[in-house]
């Protein structure tokens, strides 16, 4: 189910801080190399706590690190590709 | 450790919450747990989001698990390399794990039924070989099943077609479990796949992009069933299932339904209540023993247990029936004292909450079941209680026969005054055997699990015990004790190592089922002969002392030991001398040789 913009941030925001325990630093700007903590682990675990939180399922290259918060939250915004 | 331990999550919470379990338990040290192991994931995937978990499952036994980081795909190295770090500090246990794509090569064409048997064969070579290495290393080897495809070209006939990977994968699983009976503990992860969704299981994007075999949310049903088999091996199962009777053997309530108003055996709720019945069968059949905790008039209980129509369950399926008036948690200590289970063995299964509620606050190491409303769903939440369902590691039918024969041992030791008459009118037989391949895991579950008759409680894995049985200066026998009202089985064990002039006892241990018929003597005597056999002048035997065992802190005195030894710490030692042959054997026992 595509979930507005605002709602994607807000949950995205907040998997990070559940995944990783902190704030992210430049909140939707937060690129893996801002923080220690996101290794390829917390990666994969950030994707799966966004997708439960927001019900949609994204596409397999966001599997991968490399994205922003605010790119994950723009993909999980329109469903992911895959809703 | 200052914080309150956090509680056993259910697989069905999902990976998030068990992650999050994961980093609040962290690395501090529980003094609550019963038992601390050692556990290596060697896996041909990525293994950490299983290994992170392994802890987590192991809140549900008391138990604590460490586990050395081993990286992903070093299976045949961490096992076979002299240089290891793993063959110099073995773990207890070593899990091997491999995915359905460790058995198909890469130029592998489906249908394919000559290659496919031919490669069934190297997997199971493949991996036997690594239970060997395992078992070299003094580890104990849990290997876990595969799990098939979730797509299949052949669809809905693939188990079914020769050359299939599922096809494929179905053999070997079955080749593997059979080879694992009795030397490796096997993890059935296609049921359990099944069990959770085939569909579900996996994540295409996680396997390609990670070679993460199951999809996140799939990875706490994992965990639990690697978690339950270690427990199985370890004897920290749930022994003993303990059930109301009225609304929950059987819809409807006795005394004021009767025995002909009661719904059981048609309609849907007379159905749901029969199946339970049958899956409480299942699990009697496998040694699991049942017994009956009921707020009824007594005589009325056991008239519906013999008349209720449509019971699957009978009588004699049920080793004790408390029936009365006073609180369950009283009457659940008195099932476990004539039982003589700890409360820790006794799963708890009643509809009524506050009963539960009840019994969970008097007795909080009784696992009380969150019975759902509907009798169609209670055989699924017995099923999730931990180290329940996971199988006891020898099923015996005939052990809740055994626990029933405690209570009428118990009524004939009310007849006699005499404990010399009341041991004779047992009419006992103890045959003594080879602790052999068929013997062992039996005689590791009790190693694992004896508390109360346990002189030392040394601790060891299968592979362990194997491996001190195997040793040249080692004497090792089990004890299989029959009476008038039932065989026992094998319920005692004795391991013995020379070391010059004298035998010490390493592990003398009895269930808690034969205390006190003086079991313990055909033991120490068999063990006597064989010292005085190899010219051993001197039997010494050890007392350490735990939290359980104070009962046979006087065991060697009451053998004809004296004592020679005291230290601070509690541990005795005692000694025999053997100038004048071995202990004497008991006089109440008729004794007979397996010799396996």
């Amino acid at each position: 189910m595509p979930v507005d913009g605002t709602t994607a941030a807000e949950a995205v925001l907040a998997a990070f801080k559940d995944v990783t325990g902190d704030t992210a630093p430049r909140g939707l700007d937060t690129l893996p190399q801002d923080v220690g903590e996101w290794t390829s682990l917390a990666h994969v675990r950030l994707v799966h706590a966004i997708e439960q939180q927001l019900g949609c399922e994204l596409p397999e290259r966001f599997l991968a690190v490399g994205p922003s918060l605010g790119e994950l939250a723009a993909a999980a915004g329109t469903g992911g590709g895959t809703a | 450790m200052d914080h309150e331990r956090p509680a056993a999550p259910r697989p069905a919470d999902g990976y998030r919450h068990w992650q999050a379990v994961a980093r609040a338990i962290g690395t501090d040290s529980d003094p609550m747990v019963r038992r601390r192991v050692r556990v290596a994931l060697l896996a041909t995937f990525t293994g950490d989001f299983l290994t992170e978990l392994l802890p987590v499952a192991a809140l549900a036994h008391r138990l604590q698990i460490r586990t050395p980081a081993v990286p992903f795909g070093q299976v045949e190295q961490a096992l076979l390399d002299a240089r290891s770090p793993l063959r110099d500090d073995p773990p207890d246990y070593v899990v091997l794990a491999g995915t359905a794509t460790d058995l198909v090569p890469a130029d592998f064409r489906p249908g394919d039924a000559a290659t496919a048997k031919r490669l069934s064969d190297e997997a199971v070579a493949r991996w036997t070989r690594l239970w060997d290495a395992a078992a070299e290393t003094g580890a104990q080897a849990v290997q876990l099943g595969f799990a098939p495809p979730a797509v299949d070209p052949s669809g809905a006939a693939a188990w079914r077609s020769p050359g299939s990977v599922s096809a494929l994968v179905r053999g070997v699983n079955q080749r593997l479990s059979e080879q694992a009976a009795g030397r490796v503990r096997f993890v059935d992860v296609e049921r359990i796949a099944a069990e959770y969704g085939l569909a579900r299981w996996s994540d295409a994007r996680y396997w390609y992009r990670l070679r993460q075999p199951c999809a996140l949310d799939a990875t706490p049903w994992l965990a639990a069933a690697v978690v339950d088999a270690i427990a199985v091996d370890l004897g920290l199962t749930r022994r003993c299932v303990v059930v109301d009777l009225d609304d929950t053997l059987w819809g409807g309530v006795v005394g004021q339904d009767g025995l002909d108003g009661l719904q059981l055996g048609s309609g849907p709720v007379g159905e749901a209540y029969a199946d339970f019945q049958r899956y409480l069968a299942g699990l009697a059949s496998r040694g699991v023993v049942l017994a009956v905790c009921s707020k009824n008039d007594p005589e009325l209980a056991e008239r519906a247990l013999a008349e209720v129509p449509g019971m699957i369950l009978r009588r004699e399926d049920f080793a004790a029936v408390s029936a009365g008036w006073e609180p369950k948690s009283r009457q659940l200590a008195g099932l476990a004292r004539t039982l003589r289970l700890a409360p820790d063995a006794l799963v708890f299964v009643d509809d009524n909450p506050a009963e539960r509620a009840e019994v969970a606050a008097a007795l909080p190491d009784v696992a009380v079941v969150d019975l759902p409303t509907a009798p169609s769903e209670y055989a699924a939440a017995l099923a999730a209680v931990p180290g329940l369902a996971a199988g006891t590691g020898t099923a015996d039918a005939g052990r809740s026969r055994s626990y029933a024969a405690l209570a009428q041992a118990e009524a004939l030791a009310a007849q006699h005054h005499d404990l010399g008459d009341y041991l004779r009118g047992l009419e006992m037989t103890a045959t003594l055997g080879p602790v052999d391949a068929a013997a062992l895991p039996r005689a590791s579950e009790l190693v694992g699990k004896t508390n109360q008759f346990n002189l030392t409680t040394r601790r060891r894995t299968q592979a362990e015990l194997a491996a001190v049985i195997a040793r040249t200066d080692t004497f090792a026998a089990r004890l299989r004790l029959a009476d008038r009202f039932a065989d026992h089985g094998d319920v005692g064990l004795v391991v013995a190592v020379a070391t010059g002039v004298e035998v010490e006892i390493d592990t003398l241990l009895l269930s808690c089922r034969v205390i006190g018929r003086t079991a313990e003597r055909a033991l120490v005597a068999a063990v006597g002969r064989w010292a005085v056999a190899r010219g051993a002048r001197r039997l010494v035997g050890r007392y350490v002392p735990t939290d359980r065992n104070a009962l046979v802190r006087d065991a060697y005195l009451d053998l004809g030991f004296r004592l020679r030894d005291e230290n601070p710490d509690g541990t005795r030692v005692f000694v025999h001398d053997l100038a004048n042959g071995a202990p004497a054997a008991s006089p109440y026992l008729k004794e007979t040789v397996d010799a396996g």
